[in-house]
């Protein structure tokens, strides 16, 4: 092939950007850039915010909150580790054993998505009274009373505690991990599964040496689109939380809403995506992205 | 500062949503938790360039006689918080009166859910010495001071607001935020006390210390609205919140926190503990009598105490914005409100504190020239229409500088985690 016919078939694709591309220069980096702009300045609403390209609005917010930026991690981890085990299994099964009601189960999966967000929260909120049901059953079988001296919960209740937000957080970010895992497991070839199974492994071997490979597209997607909303969540946080379960997003939220400190939330914000933004290359590293679903 | 209804809370919503009891602000404040694009769009109005220096107006200084042309325009435009003013067959009769009176027309626009929101909407064009195209907006104490104390108001013609003269109720003349009553005029109150659930104390709670009671460790809920926290807290230490310092926030803010890190305090909430009281989550908490008028009838356990050292006072403030076009129509509107049978109204429907005098009696009676019925049971509804004897312990939290308001907010961010 001649370079001019390779750039002649390489040329249609740019007009196909340009939608996307004009989306995302309108609301990602306008905004962006105003984001930036701003967390380097200083003032108030009512002086006005002046640039001074004032870098330590950076270590300030993050020195000052460091506890909210580690414990979002911790929550945003435990919530996509919750996640991924209970949706590798559920993805598993609709995959290879859902026959003719794989899309009916699809379906249940991404069923909740038809309530708003807000009042699915709100449910939980039902759900995990004090004197309702699941926090009785539990309470009545100690469990309460364990997950009590593990801090994972306290005072016998489960509302207000680290382990309803988190929770929260893994029901409402589930089917983004179902999904992605869904559709790497149902791309694999089965004929691989039977030739390794006929050869040479038995079912947990042929599972880690062919189905889990395979699904390592879905597993990475899984956990980035359950981990990234999840880390930087915070109505979970505050509704299902307390005071000493506040969230990197509910210090954002402050800032911006209560005290209109806008150069503070902004560079929490900015550091907020830096900080995912490294993490998702060096995850990306790790599990390779060479064959992303 | 909201209110909410109780029960499961979906269908309860919609079901008072359908019959109209549900009041305004609850579930919009709670959609607009959701939306993260509000603080975008505040940031991008902040950025817009025209952030300059605000020519901070003294309250005092333009107390001389205003004067405004006295002509009817033909429309005007009024922003309220939703569901906050009579309805009858999806039209507000009260406004339907006052337009066939003036031969005017209102546009009533129900656009504010959050003051917050509605200052970072309007803040850029504000400062930019610019109409917002609004004759008058409703906003809560805090925000209509910090619009006052901004220079973002009209002062107000005294002189064609007899009705507001003769009725405001006294409690509402000379307040920090307006001391010369130069801007504001109120629209609706409400109260901040303390819930309960009588079956579970066991015993009548008097006073904010009654919270700290250690059998209610974890079952005790502070509110979300820092001067409500800290006004009810402060008024249990003897401080005055309508006079108070930033040393009085630190010792607010000290007696608190032992609570905080023992566990007592479950959380603070904004209208949400509601449900948290009605279900038995909360044993006790500081709530507003305006959910309380929603929760009572339904949970008879549940009770609404004004502390022995006083409560926390609020209002949603009508006032007219710097540079509006029809401030005469304003204030005919509120001045008309101002009449007893009209004020009477609007409260049967809205049942937040009406601060017109002698509402009380006509709704009592009704009066059938406006087509009400007399309703009684709100007319003597203490939480709607309170005795003196509550009114006088009522407090508002003074008007803060941007300085304080910051040291104030810090020092409650550190309670509730966000700092």
């Amino acid at each position: 092939m001649t370079r001019v016919t390779r750039l002649f078939r390489s040329a249609p694709a740019y007009p196909l950007l340009l939608p996307g591309m004009v989306w995302l220069a309108i609301f990602f980096f306008v905004p962006m850039y105003y984001l930036l702009d701003m967390s380097l300045r200083t003032g108030n609403l009512l002086d006005g915010f002046t640039q001074v390209y004032r870098f330590a609005n950076y270590s300030d917010a993050i020195r000052e909150n460091k506890e909210q930026f580690i414990r979002s991690i911790i929550y945003a981890a435990s919530a996509t580790a919750l996640a991924f085990c209970i949706s590798y299994p559920l993805a598993y099964v609709i995959a290879f054993r859902g026959g003719r009601y794989k899309n009916f189960l699809l379906m249940l999966v991404i069923a909740p998505f038809f309530t708003n967000y807000l009042i699915r929260t709100l449910a939980w909120e039902t759900i995990l009274a004090d004197h309702g049901i699941v926090t009785s059953t539990l309470r009545h079988l100690g469990v309460l009373t364990a997950t009590d001296k593990l801090g994972f919960t306290s005072g016998q209740r489960l509302l207000a505690t680290p382990l309803a937000v988190v929770t929260g957080i893994t029901y409402n970010y589930l089917p983004f991990m179902t999904l992605p895992l869904y559709v790497s497991l149902e791309k694999i070839d089965k004929r691989l599964l039977e030739a390794a199974l006929d050869l040479y492994a038995n079912r947990p071997r042929a599972f880690m040496r062919v189905t889990l490979p395979l699904s390592l597209p879905g597993i990475f997607a899984g956990t980035l689109l359950t981990f990234i909303p999840a880390i930087g969540d915070y109505i979970n946080a505050y509704l299902l939380g307390s005071t000493q379960t506040t969230m990197i997003g509910n210090v954002i939220q402050s800032k911006f809403l209560t005290f209109n400190d806008y150069p503070s939330a902004a560079a929490l914000s900015f550091t907020l995506m830096a900080g995912i933004l490294v993490f998702v290359i060096i995850y990306a590293r790790i599990l390779g992205t060479e064959d992303l679903a | 500062m909201t209110d909410e209804p109780r029960g499961s809370r979906a269908d309860v919503e919609a079901l008072a949503f359908a019959r109209g009891a549900l009041t305004r602000r609850d579930f919009m404040r709670r959609v607009g938790l959701a939306g993260g694009s509000l603080a975008a769009a505040n940031l991008l109005a902040a950025c817009g360039g025209s952030v300059g220096g605000a020519s901070t107006q003294n309250p005092g200084s333009s107390a001389a006689a205003v004067k405004y042309p006295h002509t009817v325009s033909p429309d005007w435009n009024w922003s309220n918080w939703t569901l906050y003013i009579d309805e009858k067959n999806h039209r507000h009769p009260s406004i339907d009166m006052f337009d066939a009176k003036y031969k005017t027309h209102t546009n009533y626009i129900e656009d504010i859910n959050d003051n917050e929101e509605f200052f970072g909407k309007f803040q850029a064009t504000l400062q930019a010495g610019q109409d917002i195209g609004r004759d008058m907006v409703t906003l809560t104490d805090w925000m209509a001071g910090k619009w006052v104390q901004f220079g973002y108001v009209e002062p107000l013609e005294w002189d064609i607001l007899p009705n507001v003269k003769s009725n405001l109720l006294p409690t509402y003349h000379g307040r920090s935020i307006d001391p010369n009553d130069e801007f504001l005029v109120p629209w609706q109150s409400g109260l901040t006390g303390i819930g309960y659930n009588s079956e579970l104390t066991g015993r009548d709670l008097t006073t904010v210390s009654d919270l700290w009671d250690p059998k209610f460790k974890g079952k005790v809920s502070l509110l979300t609205e820092m001067r409500d926290t800290f006004g009810l807290v402060m008024l249990n230490l003897g401080i005055d919140p309508s006079n108070c310092t930033t040393a009085d926030a630190q010792k607010a803010h000290d007696a608190i926190k032992p609570y905080v890190d023992n566990g007592q305090i479950r959380a603070f909430y904004g209208n949400d503990y509601s449900n948290h009281l009605a279900n038995g989550d909360l044993t006790a908490a500081m709530v507003w009598s305006g959910d309380m008028v929603q929760l009572l009838p339904d949970n008879p356990h549940l009770k609404f105490v004004v502390p022995d050292e006083g409560c926390m006072l609020w209002t949603d403030n009508m006032m007219i914005p710097k540079h509006a076009k029809n401030p005469y129509n304003a204030h005919l509107w509120m001045n008309y409100y101002y009449q007893p049978n009209i004020a009477a109204l609007v409260e049967d429907w809205v049942n937040y504190i009406c601060p017109v005098n002698g509402a009380a009696d006509v709704l009592k009676k009704g009066d059938p020239s406006i087509g009400l019925v007399g309703d009684p049971k709100v007319a003597d509804n203490p939480l709607i229409f309170p005795p003196k004897s509550t009114l006088d312990k009522a407090h508002v939290f003074k008007s803060l500088s941007a300085d304080e308001e910051t040291k104030f907010n810090t020092l409650f961010a550190d309670l509730t985690g966000t700092a």
